[in-house]
């Protein structure tokens, strides 16, 4: 888990090209020296503005290898929910749905852990803090609900 | 090597009167335990600057617009220069510092980091907003299957 983002960023540098600001220096500069107005197209191809780079000048600092972590947009609203795609997929079944509902709202609030009292499809909008209190207690939330399935509910398994 | 650790993020503070922002911008390094960083009352966190947060269009006409909007863009320019200008020469010269082993170190801290929303590292990195800061990649082939791209 720890290294799988290292092994990503290797497998997005082969596929695009990185960011190359000594490049687009140059570029710049010859923009200014000579009004060229390719260097402009280029820049908006790429989707860059002229010279509004403000980690490009620091020395021994390069502004596409800085670490640029958002866990709110990339864990929560952005993996969390496609995980919960799938999971409310899986809760098709009435029972289990309902199941799953009694269980979250069933969940007592204490100090840094607050739940919504409303089943998951009746909140419209979700903070990152819910959503963050969601992940703490989902996989503990869905065991309950997919306990002691009969004969016909362990096709769902087979087929999971 | 001290990596340093820069933190930004634009934040309303009022709605209905004038819809007022704040632009905060954190400092703190990376040699601190994570139990440390996080706790408030160790203070390892602390407060560089509040960056000016100018209108972003004039309102009258599309030239002027532009030309607000490069206003902004060097006045962050500028105003990021001055506060990065104090690391900028210890990076070069280095610097000796005390440590928490009580021994004296030469130290060169280099940023590192910049943790931000997508949207903040957008206007800092100067690419539009459907960019990438790490690489080239279009607008129109975000989100996906890289694979097709070979």
């Amino acid at each position: 888990m720890r290294f799988w983002p290292q092994k990503l960023v290797r497998i997005h540098e082969n596929i695009y090209e990185p960011r190359n600001n000594a490049y687009y220096a140059q570029k710049t500069w010859e923009y200014k020296q000579a009004q060229d107005s390719n260097i402009p197209d280029y820049f908006h191809q790429i989707g860059m503005k002229i010279d509004r780079n403000v980690f490009s000048g620091l020395y021994r600092v390069n502004p596409a290898d800085l670490h640029k972590s958002d866990l709110l947009h990339n864990i929560y609203p952005g993996l969390f929910k496609h995980m919960m795609k799938w999971v409310v997929g899986f809760l098709k079944t009435p029972k289990w749905q309902q199941v799953f509902d009694n269980s979250w709202k069933a969940l007592p609030s204490y100090q840094g852990f607050s739940v919504s009292k409303k089943a998951y499809q009746e909140v419209t909008q979700w903070q990152g803090k819910k959503m963050r209190n969601l992940g703490c207690c989902i996989s503990a939330v869905f065991a309950s609900a997919l306990r002691n399935p009969n004969s016909s509910q362990q096709v769902s398994f087979k087929w999971a | 090597m001290v990596p340093v650790i820069g933190l930004s993020d634009q934040t309303h503070l009022t709605y209905f009167s004038g819809d007022k922002k704040a632009w905060p911008v954190y400092v703190t390094i990376g040699k601190i335990l994570s139990w440390m960083r996080n706790s408030p009352t160790k203070m390892p966190i602390l407060g560089l600057a509040l960056l000016s947060v100018p209108p972003k269009l004039s309102h009258e006409s599309v030239h002027t617009n532009k030309i607000q909007r490069q206003m902004n863009a060097d006045a962050l320019l500028a105003v990021l220069d001055l506060i990065l200008a104090l690391l900028q020469e210890m990076v070069k010269d280095s610097a000796v510092m005390d440590y928490a082993d009580r021994k004296i170190h030469l130290c060169v801290p280099i940023l590192s980091a910049w943790i931000a929303d997508h949207a903040e590292h957008t206007t800092l990195h100067g690419i539009s907003s459907k960019s990438y800061p790490q690489c080239e990649v279009l607008a129109t082939e975000v989100g996906q299957d890289p694979r097709k791209h070979i």
